[in-house]
């Protein structure tokens, strides 16, 4: 395969409608066209495949998470649309992603979008001290004065430039509200079984994925607040906290009020998404 | 002392006794080190008694920051790091916070410096999309007279630049 058959593929969306063999020969196509530029030390052509290799990850991954999503498989696509950032950070300093070419803009956005319907607001974050690291692409230990000339994010024979920690020392465990490692969720555990329980609550996930129907349909929301009737909240005690979330006791907190205000989100969609389709608690 | 707070970015200015002589005595640099640091117009420094860790630490992603700055700095400037080089060791907090590292700058370097931090946060940081994560900087400025100040920012990368520049005039006062 050229390299222009595979632009084309990428630049029309039919990655979404490829099989898992397809995309494996794309990237092997990518791989042997890329080796050739490095036999003859063309670092520009190596370069440009490195970065139509990462295209390549990034549309094939949010199409992923996109099937894990509709599959209920919250916490794993999660994690891919961590990968998906990373990849775009890595692709930025070598081609423009903030442009609709290739839909990275697109795939940007609805990324930043689905996290943040996530329930997920605590994470582990990992304290560790990195004793002694090295260069991917020359082997070399990093000496902080004598630097082996690789730089960090370059591309070197379509290869991005990174560290390797070969030794550190883990010193601390933190729950934080941004973490710099998305995966890093905490989980419940049965205490029976030991088994993971997700106990987290996709109801907003739940309701837009029912009306998407591809990864590149498009869509949005607006945050706002609403006040619900006290009348709602009546398994609720007087002393238990409030369900608004503040931390606060319900009878400090909403209940001196008219009502509970909670987030409400609004979900924006074009109409013919919304055809003959249930809407269920979805506000358009 | 001198301090600022705006939405989304902070700025404190203070006087310090941690000046040039003060970080090339520290136990932990032998006197080679010191007689090649003394000739630096700005050093990189490290943190000190985190946790309860014995040994200087200098947050993640030092190694790409020094080397950015001997990349463009000019000949008459220069930059070491006060540390032994098998001393050297980074300490990853993996909080969504870029904590860069801390400098001591002479104030003649310091329009110079200023100029190369901020185009570092803006190649470095801006220009992958992480307007999100806050950035922490901290620099000690050494004046002619003798005296130091410690100029800590703690915001959003896209506010560094200008609120920094104002900073250049406090070298004079």
């Amino acid at each position: 395969m050229v390299i222009e058959e595979i632009e084309k593929i990428l630049h029309s969306l039919k990655i979404k409608d490829h099989s898992k063999d397809k995309i494996n020969e794309l990237f092997n196509s990518l791989k042997s066209i890329k080796a050739e530029y490095v036999g003859r030390n063309d670092q520009d052509g190596a370069k440009k495949i490195w970065c139509l290799e990462q295209i390549l990850k990034i549309q094939t991954d949010y199409v992923h998470a996109f099937n894990l999503l509709k599959t209920k498989k919250y916490y794993e696509a999660w994690k891919i649309f961590e990968q998906i950032e990373i990849n775009l950070n890595f692709l930025n300093p070598h081609f423009n992603t903030n442009n609709d070419e290739y839909f990275l803009k697109f795939i940007r956005t609805k990324v930043k979008k689905f996290q943040s319907l996530f329930p997920y607001k605590l994470f582990f974050s990992p304290e560790i001290i990195e004793h002694e690291k090295k260069c991917n692409i020359c082997g070399k230990i990093i000496s902080i004065r004598n630097p082996c000339g690789h730089e960090v994010g370059e591309i070197y024979n379509g290869e991005m430039c990174i560290r390797i920690v070969t030794k550190a020392e883990f010193i601390g465990i933190s729950l934080v509200e941004s973490p710099l490692q998305k995966y890093s969720v905490p989980f419940m555990s049965d205490p029976k079984t030991g088994k993971t329980v997700d106990h987290y609550n996709y109801s907003l996930l739940e309701n837009l994925l029912k009306i998407l129907k591809s990864p590149f349909d498009e869509w949005d929301y607006k945050k706002t607040q609403k006040m619900y009737p006290h009348s709602k909240f009546k398994h609720i005690g007087r002393n238990e906290k409030c369900p608004c979330g503040s931390g606060k006791k319900y009878k400090q907190c909403c209940l001196k009020r008219e009502g509970v205000t909670l987030p409400h989100y609004e979900f924006l969609l074009p109409e013919p998404l919304l055809k003959g389709r249930t809407i269920g608690d979805i506000i358009i | 002392m001198k301090h600022e707070t705006y939405k989304e970015k902070e700025v404190q200015i203070e006087n310090t006794k941690e000046d040039f002589n003060y970080w090339l005595n520290r136990p932990y640099i032998s006197r080679n080190t010191k007689l090649n640091l003394e000739n630096a117009d700005i050093l990189i420094v490290p943190v000190e008694g985190i946790r309860d860790i014995e040994y200087p630490l200098f947050p993640v992603k030092t190694e790409e920051v020094f080397s950015y700055f001997r990349k463009n700095l000019d000949e008459k400037t220069t930059i070491d790091i006060c540390i032994e080089e098998k001393d050297y060791k980074e300490l990853a907090l993996h909080y969504d916070l870029i904590n860069i590292a801390t400098f001591i700058v002479s104030s003649v370097a310091l329009p110079i410096f200023i100029n190369i931090l901020s185009s570092y946060i803006d190649e470095k940081i801006k220009n992958v999309n992480d307007n999100d994560r806050a950035i922490r900087v901290k620099f000690i400025v050494q004046k002619k007279s003798g005296d130091s100040i410690k100029v800590s920012y703690e915001g959003k990368p896209e506010y560094f630049r200008d609120i920094i520049e104002s900073i250049k005039e406090i070298k004079e006062e």
